[in-house]
């Protein structure tokens, strides 16, 4: 690494770094602020430095952790890790440099800032971690921060905010009374449903590492490494061959996709996220373009090359090992519920988003459809892999979007940060025709959408178009009917993202200008009071562009989106291991659209974005200025708007069986625990009080009673030579029994028994 | 854990005058020095000898190679002995002398005993009265305490064994509250009866074993009579009983441990119990292992028993320092457990697992059980000085009126019932392990745990988390008075989530101790 520092310097400088954060936070409030940016642009520059040591290590890559337990620490510096360690680097500190200014004047930094960091921290032990228990530490460092972090405004006391288009929930459990309720509902809700995933990974990871002895990525990749539990020792099998031969491969495999399920947000455990924008802006940008969310996608993509490492190259060449003949085929299934997945969740997020009323929960339903590709570019590759095909391009299609997407959804975050910033609602009804009060956020938010929808040159077309090309290709080849709904279904979902993508553009920044911003005459209103003033200052002026610090990162990510023709064919040649030219892999990518068979998805996915496109422009942008009636009060396409707007009902469905077990639960303990088992509490916290009491009373009187009864009897004896019968019965049983305990003891010793 | 500066260190020491006897002599001289200089500098110079003190008791420990164990010596080392006199017995001539060497259990005790002297001299800040005659005693008895650990001959170990008589003797009667003179001759007469029983052993033991021999090394190298051996394990038990104490051995703690001043209580809990455990483990398992076996089972009948008698017993006391002192003896029942589980895998090689599970259980629990109850003294000291009353209906709200002294009482109580994390949890799995897989019953004591869960937190509720009583005054502790036992808890949460520390050290020992 740079100046031959230490690998593990890029894990500590952010961990380590938020310790400091409140410790600075005594001292100085805008260092404190500055903080977390100067930590992770220090670790970003070491991280850009890695792609120099790619599969190359400069310097020692494993320290001992736990001697004890034989744990090390080990970087892993692979092209995957190492992108994903420069692309989370990266976005975090443009990130935390735009916090510098969007939670300016907001209470309680120390925490905000802390958390903020050491998510950074979490982020990049996972992905640069060569051990998966240590990734999973990683992964759950995350967790925590994000469920700190989403809750952050945990004390807010005004009410929340009413979705002026929203559907009233009877579920007590979604009523709150203030907005600070709401958002630790959120909070704690993307916690809990994150560790549902969580705790089946963590029981897939036990269970591997019974199989393969080794929580090394490397190792587990490396098919000569053999099992613990190889059946027969004359032919010692890998892992692979091991849990296969057991029949638990798909079964191990689930498990630790179910982590990946509910950290990336994928059905059906996609229900935490929208709510996940109850946090301030930087945090949901930080949770959906460079940490959270990719984890799942990392540890998949990382799933992926292992599989294909073990069972020897993702090819149907002749088994390494002798006798081995289980192969990548025998994860088809897996890779298929993968993709399938993936592609559910693609579209069905997606048609949630053309219906969202709330700003970032737009962004929010993107991001899902946008993790549903990347999922479906991974499930496709090791379905391509499973039929004898090369993983590498749809893999590396699935890699391309995470960068890209992580580019410009932090853009599209922060610069709806901005918007909200600047207008005090987090409602698109109430927004609109911002266009001409925030051009550079317009020009700005445009590229992100456009990016978004996947619009030629920018950066998402590159990396969508190819997923979807992929995914035809594997109906090309095996002409599986899943590999058709598979495609359709991700044809489809391009087409909503498009629709969505000029709803959000049109109702926000077109048409006529509304709620709390159209009232700025009252600004120059003198009758106010000098406090009233600076309050109305505050929330009434006029909407604005942000300053530097928060457009500055904008800029830089908006000129990435433009720019991914540049990058794009750097990133192939790093993560396909290869050195061809600039301009022939832009050929190729050419090549591949306007030649058959790509021609046919090409052409297919064109025709979708126009229907979407089209449809979402003459409603929102050419007609933004009349009011929209597109959906009737009543009828098929009301229901159907309902169905969307809340949410394929599976949210109400997870509030419904939570509610019901609650009062279950409730039921039981009036009934049964209080009656019975506080019952039994009750009288075995009495029985043991009355039976100390009496204890007590034969230690004090009995036992002590016969040695005080002794010397009193024998100083009473010595000095009137009377008889030793004291009259007392206490005395008397008291030396009875210790006699007869004696005897018993001596007898039995001399009988032998003991 | 051996580091070179303290071997450097301790070879210049063992070059000139010897660490072990340097260790008894550095108190004696303190006990004058303290006593001469007069009540204004007792203290200073008892703190500051304690405290080389417990530097030479570290040294010793991180020098120490515990895997050294001479088969010459029975596994002591740094042994070395101080003739007192010669007497001719016909054809044997016998030697009386003062004897010493340690291993690794005798050197965790050193570190042990040092520490608990040093945290008392740092707690007697409440003596006023005769300080130097105080300070003078005080030094003695760790002088005592000390050469009880590091004996290797019976004769001076007996004179060591009732050296710690005499200082608490007057400790507890000169300087302890209202009855403390009752108290004092209580525990004078307890304890010298069992010492009595034990002197005579050793005597019967030096005829009839042949060798005309007190010292411990050649005793343990001889084969004895099984009847001689079982009188001598039944002696022991007596003597060491007391101190440990066993029911019906018991009755003399609650009122010396209440009525002594708190640095008496301090060392009385802390230390002076642990000699009992320790004579168990040096005169019994060590010395006559085949006469312990055959009395495994009564014994850890009695140790269950007592457990969990004890722990009724404490729950139904007022007085939190009577609790406390109840608290202690409940948990000395485990190493009589232990004890008793440890000689069985003596005789029985199937069980020799367990057996070492066992014993090193029951060190780490003298080890824990010594730091945690100096501290739950401390505080039951201070709760007199804050709240004006020990009595446990009578404290409300700790908690908002005093919240550094509470949390003191929290977490020592949380360390009493053996909460994961701190050191009282790892003694008692591991005496819970190797006794439930020798004897199944042996899990009962389990109940005593049970019960002493139940009434620490108990008191917890009525002490420090009841709502605080308008009427009453309570006074937050000040900071001199918490900063002895702040330095106690350190250890304890320490060994909580390092045992490695203690159990390195003690572990060659007790596999040497079990014929491995």
């Amino acid at each position: 690494m740079l100046f031959g520092l230490p690998y593990y310097l890029i894990l500590l400088l952010p961990l380590g770094g938020s310790l400091l954060v409140p410790v600075i936070g005594r001292f100085n409030e805008k260092l404190r602020d500055w903080t977390p940016a100067i930590f992770m642009g220090i670790t970003m520059v070491l991280a850009w430095s890695l792609l120099l040591d790619v599969n190359h290590p400069s310097g020692p890559t494993s320290w001992p952790w736990i001697e004890v337990l034989g744990l090390n620490f080990e970087v892993l510096l692979d092209p995957l890790s190492v992108i994903m360690t420069v692309l989370a680097s990266t976005l975090c500190f443009l990130i935390y440099v735009y916090s510098t200014e969007y939670m300016h004047g907001e209470e309680d930094r120390d925490r905000f800032f802390f958390l903020m960091l050491a998510f950074g921290g979490g982020m990049l032990t996972l992905v640069l971690s060569n051990n998966l228990l240590i990734a999973f530490i990683g992964w759950e460092i995350m967790g925590f921060c994000s469920y700190g972090l989403i809750g952050f405004w945990n004390d807010k006391k005004n009410a929340p905010e009413i979705d002026p288009t929203g559907i009233e929930s009877s579920n007590p459990l979604l009523q709150f009374e203030t907005e600070g309720q709401y958002n630790t509902h959120s909070g704690t809700k993307a916690f809990i449903v994150t560790r549902v995933g969580d705790a089946f990974m963590l029981a897939g990871i036990l269970i591997l590492f019974v199989f393969a002895g080794t929580f090394s990525f490397t190792e587990l990749a490396n098919p000569d490494m053999v099992s613990p539990l190889s059946a027969d020792p004359h032919h010692p099998v890998n892992w692979w061959a091991a849990v296969a031969g057991v029949g638990l491969l798909i079964p191990l495999l689930f498990l630790i996709f179910m982590g990946a399920i509910g950290k990336s947000g994928q059905a059906p455990l996609q229900v935490w996220l929208p709510e996940a924008m109850a946090g301030p802006t930087s945090v949901s940008a930080l949770i959906h373009a460079a940490t959270m969310v990719k984890a799942g996608v990392y540890i998949t993509a990382r799933f992926l090359i292992t599989i294909v490492g073990v069972t020897g190259g993702g090819e149907h060449h002749a088994a390494i090992l002798p006798l081995q003949s289980f192969g990548i085929e025998m994860a088809f299934t897996f890779f298929l519920i993968v993709a399938v997945i993936g592609a559910i969740t693609a579209f069905m997020t997606a048609t949630m988003g053309m219906v969202s009323n709330e700003l970032k929960q737009i962004l929010a339903f993107s991001t899902l459809s946008q993790l549903g590709y990347m999922m479906l570019a991974l499930g496709t590759g090791g379905l391509l892999a499973g039929t004898g095909h090369g993983y590498e391009e749809a893999y590396l299609s699935g890699v391309l979007h995470v960068i890209s997407h992580g580019a410009f959804k932090a853009l599209l975050f922060l610069a709806a940060g901005g918007v909200i910033h600047a207008v005090h609602t987090k409602y698109i009804s109430n927004m609109g025709g911002l266009k001409n009060y925030m051009p550079w956020t317009y020009r700005v938010m445009l590229v992100g959408v456009a990016a978004l929808a996947g619009i030629f040159p920018l950066s998402g077309f590159w990396s969508k178009d190819s997923i979807i090309e992929w995914v035809y290709d594997y109906y090309h080849v095996s002409h599986d009917p899943i590999g058709l709904l598979l495609f359709i279904l991700a044809v489809a979902a391009a087409a909503c993202t498009i629709f969505y993508s000029l709803r959000l553009i049109g109702i926000v920044f077109h048409g006529p200008s509304k709620g709390q911003h159209d009232d700025h005459d009252s600004h120059s209103d003198e009758h106010h009071s000098e406090e009233e003033e600076h309050d109305s200052h505050d929330s009434h002026s006029v909407p604005h562009d942000p300053g530097p610090a928060m457009m500055i990162p904008l800029y830089i990510l908006a000129a990435f989106t433009i720019g991914a023709l540049v990058i794009i064919p750097a990133v192939q040649n790093l993560v396909l291991g290869t050195t061809e030219e600039w301009g022939v892999i832009i050929a190729h990518l050419w090549e591949a659209k306007i030649t058959m068979p790509g021609l046919i998805p090409f052409v297919i996915t064109l025709g979708a974005l126009a229907l979407g496109g089209v449809s979402g422009w003459w409603i929102y942008i050419k007609n933004a200025d009349t009011p929209n009636q597109i959906i009737p009060e009543s009828g098929f396409r009301r229901r159907i708007y309902n169905f969307l707007k809340r949410r394929w009902l599976i949210n109400d469905f997870y509030y419904w069986v939570i509610n019901k077990l609650l009062r279950a639960a409730d039921k039981y303990r009036l009934n049964v625990d209080n009656k019975i088992i506080d019952g039994i509490d009750f009288g075995s916290r009495d029985a043991a009080l009355a039976i100390s009491s009496k204890l007590r009373w034969v230690d004090d009187n009995i036992i002590d009673g016969f040695a005080e009864g002794i010397s009193t009897q024998s100083v009473a004896a010595s000095e009137s030579s009377q008889t030793i019968q004291s009259g007392k019965i206490n005395d008397y049983i008291s030396v009875i029994i210790f006699g007869i305990g004696i005897m018993v003891l001596l007898v039995l010793v001399m009988s032998g028994v003991i | 854990m051996q580091l070179a500066f303290a071997q450097q260190l301790l070879g210049l020491i063992e070059n000139s005058i010897g660490i072990l006897p340097l260790l008894l002599l550095l108190p004696l001289v303190g006990a004058l020095l303290a006593y001469l200089l007069g009540d204004a500098g007792a203290r200073p110079v008892t703190i500051l000898i304690t405290l080389i003190e417990l530097g030479l008791g570290l040294i010793l420990a991180m020098a120490f190679d515990p895997n050294n164990l001479p088969a010459s010596t029975e596994g002591m080392v740094y042994t070395g002995s101080f003739e007192l006199t010669t007497i001719n017995l016909g054809s044997a001539t016998t030697t009386f002398e003062i004897a010493w060497g340690v291993d690794g259990i005798s050197v965790a005790m050193v570190v042990l005993a040092n520490l608990v002297v040093f945290i008392a001299a740092l707690s007697s800040n409440h003596i006023h009265e005769s300080k130097r005659l105080y300070y003078a005693l005080f030094l003695l008895l760790q002088t005592g305490l000390l050469g009880v650990f590091v004996s290797t001959d019976l004769l001076s170990f007996f004179i060591f064994w009732e050296l710690v008589l005499i200082p608490m003797f007057f400790i507890i009667g000169k300087w302890g509250e209202e009855g403390c003179q009752h108290a004092a001759v209580k525990f004078f007469i307890y304890t010298h009866l069992g010492s009595a029983a034990m002197l005579i052993a050793f005597f019967v033991l030096f005829f009839v074993s042949g060798t005309y021999s007190f010292s411990m090394i050649v005793l343990r190298g001889t084969t004895l009579a099984p009847m001689v051996q079982i009188g001598f394990a039944l002696a022991v038990f007596l003597g060491a009983g007391v101190k440990l104490p066993v029911f019906p051995l018991h009755n003399w703690l609650p009122w010396a441990h209440v009525k002594a001043p708190t640095p008496g209580s301090v060392i009385l809990a802390g230390i002076l119990l642990k000699m009992g455990g320790y004579g168990f483990i040096r005169l019994g398992l060590w010395l006559v292992p085949e006469a312990f076996a055959r009395l495994a089972i009564p014994f850890a009948l009695l140790a269950v028993f007592t457990c969990i008698y004890m722990a009724f017993v404490a729950m139904a006391q007022t007085d939190l320092k009577s609790m406390v002192a109840y608290t202690s003896v409940n948990h000395m029942a485990w190493v009589l457990l232990a004890v008793a589980v440890g000689s069985v895998g003596y005789v029985n090689p199937a069980l020799g697992f367990s057996a070492e599970l066992a014993i090193q259980g029951a060190i780490f629990m003298m080890f824990s059980h010594g730091m945690i109850s100096s501290v739950m003294f401390i505080a039951a000291g201070q709760l007199k000085y804050s709240a004006g009353t020990r009595q446990i209906p009578e404290v409300k709200g700790l908690m908002e009126k005093a919240p550094k002294f509470s949390a003191i009482l929290i977490l020592s109580s949380l360390a009493a019932f053996g909460f994961p994390g701190m050191s009282g949890f790892i003694a008692e799995v591991l005496v819970l392990f190797g006794s439930v897989t020798a004897y199944i019953w042996a899990g009962l004591i389990g109940l005593g745990l049970f019960v002493t869960v139940g009434y620490l937190l108990w008191m917890l509720n009525r002490v420090v988390f009841s709502d605080p009583d308008p009427e009453a005054e309570v006074a937050e502790a000040p900071w001199v008075d918490l900063i002895a036992p702040i330095i106690m808890m350190i250890p304890v949460l320490l060994l909580g989530i390092w045992p490695d520390l203690i159990l390195s050290l003690i572990h060659p020992a007790v596999v040497f101790l079990l014929g491995g």
